[in-house]
């Protein structure tokens, strides 16, 4: 079953389109990636899902709710951390995750019980009290990874989640997603680290200039960017014909820099 | 770098720290309104304009009133002490409005971490602290430019160049005084609202300096309605007391400056002792400001650079959450939020001001009692502030979108939310001026009921107002508004929570015309007002969207 579908959606903003005809799918169970250069339409495409943006034409749902019609609907399910930061930088995470935990009408006792488990796996107590414009990025990064699995979401939306975490919990994330997804949850997630792509996720998808050029498991996109062996690094450079760009950005910073 | 590259410089920052200023406040710009920068940039634009405009209106009119007082004012019987107190008023009002008119401004800018990058660039420690205090002084300029011209110029004209000069060096003192308190509580503020101690005791602190600001505001600007009064108290204490009164309050801040003026303007008028006592603190109280100057600079650059450490509450508690139901659990919210930002807590000083300018438009209606046209009017004017309240309420949570944008949350629900502050507020106001009308003579005790009757309609207005908000700026979402930088906003709520408000009292006037029969009028508002409310619980929930 799909948990989430994404038919044909356009989005733009004045004259830039920045999502053009996309279309994709996400199963049950698997770590789906979405990859693409800075502006590709990554970032639109996920508000599209959250029901945040609306699109100009085509349509997206999440557990066969069209975000569209039913935001809250698809809010009530999903856990979301945004690309942003924009929290509530004057209240604390405790005030912050009560607040959360009213408005989801969540039990008191479970999600008392996952709050101490994952502040103890983030080693976050110091800072449980501390008000959030005092933390530092990652320390927000984390707050806000806590507030999206205070509900035990059965679907993961992460627009960029390794931006600014440390060694361990970068890792502990790593370990997270899996846990989530051997429980049955399903993940979409977006990143520029490709390592973190190849080693985690079942599926990618990539997205250039608002288009979809290459989706599948690494074999299949191996396959339809015809390079053989390569690193998904190498596979992305290839379908977003960023591979000539480098190397000339590359020559042209060679010379810039030579003192 | 040169004066005029540094000046430049400078400017750009503090147009940076505007746009911040915007966006902080404004982050569903980032998430919908995004579409057109443009837009954000034009508003930005004309907000600062409109400040700026709004600044130069409040300085003009005090400048109007200090001379005013300083050369006419009633029977000139003692000129001398008119001068003076004039002089003195006006330093101390442009105090007041510099100090308070950009408190908010200030703590932003502490909190936006603007001057990091122009500490990634060569500059000596030194030259960074002339920036910072520079990019501060762009943001200042043009109040700082209108306090240094309006009364130095009308001072040369009145009485001559040497009192202008006095003037303009007095005005100058008087701002670089200002700026300095001005950070300092800046500065103060912003780590007590940022240390998230929740002891009673500190709640009470915070709330009470944010009562204070509001109230020290409404009591600064109304200081010149009481000018003659207050010239008349002077002078009889200093009759009553001997010169050693006039000697005492030369020897304070802004006095010494308005009696040195006047001692050089009116010659020896005033006793030796005071101009003795006014010319030493007058050079005292330059010194002070030469040191501020130097001092705030310092400040600056250390609090822009490196923030303010705010107290971090070593966490002994439990790690647990606690749980309410959704709709209180928002309102706490947004009240925590409130408490913690110094622009947010005055309105909570709302009622209180409605019932301070009630007063006077009271007390001024001619003798034979009170009748209930006085009270509709107050009571209308109780409305127009209404609907500010309720943008004001909006702009709680400017902060948050990344949380809010994640949350099942109803637009009808953030608007209920929203409205059961605002009706709180309303019941305040209301209350509040049925005390201000008790306080006089009443043609009949039903006078005190209407503004108890029309509480209903502040259902109505709270929920009209937020709901034609979300409607203009939010296509029927949600959206944070920021009153500053989106003037219409405020336009717009003013008429509708006016033209709302003002139904049930049209209602009450028209039935008194007809039948003068007060509790027939009183029945019609309350008719009236409960049907508006009834009405803005069924149809507005209509135009929202999710
Ligand atoms: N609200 C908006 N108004 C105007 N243009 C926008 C808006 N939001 C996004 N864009 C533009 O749409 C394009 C796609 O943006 P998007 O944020 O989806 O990119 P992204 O793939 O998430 O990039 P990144 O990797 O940098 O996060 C960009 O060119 C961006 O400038
Ligand atoms: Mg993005």
């Amino acid at each position: 079953m799909a948990v989430v579908s994404v038919n044909r959606v356009v989005k733009s903003f004045g004259n830039l389109v920045a999502v053009n005809d996309v279309s994709f799918e996400i199963r049950e169970g698997e770590i789906y990636g979405l990859l693409g250069p800075n502006g590709a339409g990554k970032t639109t495409t996920i508000k599209v899902l959250m029901g945040l943006l609306d699109p100009d034409s085509g349509f997206a749902t999440v557990f066969d709710i069209d975000p569209q019609d039913d935001p809250i609907g698809v809010k009530n399910l999903v856990g979301y951390v945004p690309e942003e930061e924009q929290l509530y930088d004057s209240l604390t995470p405790r005030e912050l995750f009560n607040f959360i935990t009213s408005v989801r009408s969540l039990s008191r006792e479970k999600t008392s019980k996952r709050v101490r488990g994952m502040v103890k796996a983030f080693n976050f107590k110091d800072y449980y009290d501390s008000m959030i414009v005092t933390l530092s990025h990652g320390n927000k990064q984390k707050t806000m990874l806590i507030a999206a699995l205070l509900h035990a979401p059965r679907l993961l939306i992460l627009d960029e989640p390794f931006s600014g975490l440390d060694v361990r919990t970068s890792r502990i994330m790593k370990n997270i997603l899996r846990i989530h997804t051997d429980t049955g949850g399903t993940i979409l997630l977006s990143t520029h680290v490709m390592e973190v792509a190849q080693g985690l996720c079942d599926r990618v998808g990539i997205i250039a200039n608002g288009v979809l050029v290459g989706e599948g498991t690494l074999d299949e996109l191996r396959k339809q960017s015809q390079e053989e062996g390569a690193t998904l690094e190498e596979v992305f450079l290839a379908l977003t014909q960023q591979e000539d760009e480098v190397r000339e950005g590359v020559d042209i910073l060679r010379e810039a820099l030579t003192r | 770098m040169k004066l005029y590259e540094r000046w430049r410089m400078a400017g750009v920052i503090a147009s940076e720290i505007r746009f911040q200023g915007y966006l902080e406040s404004n982050p569903s710009n980032l998430a919908r309104m995004k579409e057109d920068p443009g837009k954000i940039a034009r508003a930005v634009k004309s907000a600062s304009i409109i400040n700026t405009f709004l600044t130069a209106i409040i300085l003009i009119l005090i400048a109007i009133m200090s001379i005013a007082t300083s050369v006419v004012g009633g029977a000139p019987v003692y000129p001398e002490i008119q001068m003076a107190i004039g002089f003195s008023i006006y330093l101390l009002l442009s105090f007041v409005v510099l100090f308070f008119l950009n408190l908010p401004t200030t703590t932003a800018f502490f909190a936006s971490g603007v001057m990091k990058l122009p500490a990634t660039l060569p500059l000596s420690l030194n030259e960074l602290e002339n920036l910072a205090l520079l990019v501060f002084a762009r943001v200042f300029i043009a109040p700082i430019i209108i306090i240094m011209t309006i009364y130095p110029v009308a001072c040369y004209l009145i009485f001559g160049p040497i009192i202008a000069i006095i003037a303009l060096v007095a005005c100058a003192a008087t701002i670089s005084l200002s700026i300095g308190s001005l950070i300092r509580v800046a500065k103060w503020f912003h780590r007590k609202t940022h240390s998230a101690d929740e002891s009673k005791l500190s709640i009470i602190v915070r709330t009470a300096a944010m009562m204070g600001v509001a109230i020290g505001m409404i009591a600064g600007y109304s200081i010149v309605s009481f000018l003659p009064e207050l010239i008349q108290f002077i002078v009889q204490t200093s009759t009553a007391v001997g010169v050693g009164f006039l000697a005492a309050l030369a020897l304070v801040f802004p006095f010494s400056f308005g009696f040195l003026a006047s001692a050089i303007a009116y010659g020896l008028a005033l006793p030796p002792l005071t101009i003795l006592v006014s010319a030493v603190s007058s050079v005292l109280y330059l010194v002070l400001a030469v040191v501020s100057y130097r001092r705030s600079g310092c400040t600056l650059r250390s609090v822009a650079l490196e923030g303010i450490s705010t107290a971090r509450t070593r966490s002994i508690k439990e790690v647990n959450v606690h749980v309410m139901k959704p709709l209180p659990a928002m309102i706490r919210k947004d009240l925590k939020l409130a408490s913690r930002n110094i622009g947010s807590g005055i309105v909570f000083a709302f009622p209180v001001l409605i019932a301070v300018i009630a007063y006077p438009i009271i007390s001024m209606w001619p003798d034979g009692g009170i009748g209930s046209l006085i009270a509709l009017i107050v009571i209308e004017y109780g409305n127009l502030f209404a609907g500010m309240t309720i943008v004001m309420i909006m702009m709680f949570d400017a902060q948050g979108a990344s949380i809010h944008e994640s949350l099942p949350i109803s637009t009808k629900l953030t608007l209920t939310s929203k409205t059961v502050i605002a009706v709180a507020l309303y019941i305040c106001s209301m209350l509040l001026l049925t005390i201000t009308l008790g306080l006089h003579s009443v043609i009949t005790p039903l006078i005190l009921i209407i503004p108890l009757v029309q509480i209903p309609t502040g259902y109505a207005i709270a929920m009209s107002v937020g709901s034609a908000i979300y409607r203009v700026r939010g296509g029927g979402r949600v959206v944070a508004i920021n009153l500053a930088a989106d003037q219409a906003i405020g336009l717009l709520a003013g008429v509708i929570a006016a033209l709302i408000g003002i139904i049930p009292l049209v209602g009450y006037g028209l039935v008194m015309i007809e039948t003068g029969s007060h509790i027939l009028s009183l029945l019609m508002q309350l008719a009236l007002a409960t049907l508006e409310a009834m009405l803005a619980y069924r149809l507005v929930p209509m135009i929202l969207k999710d």
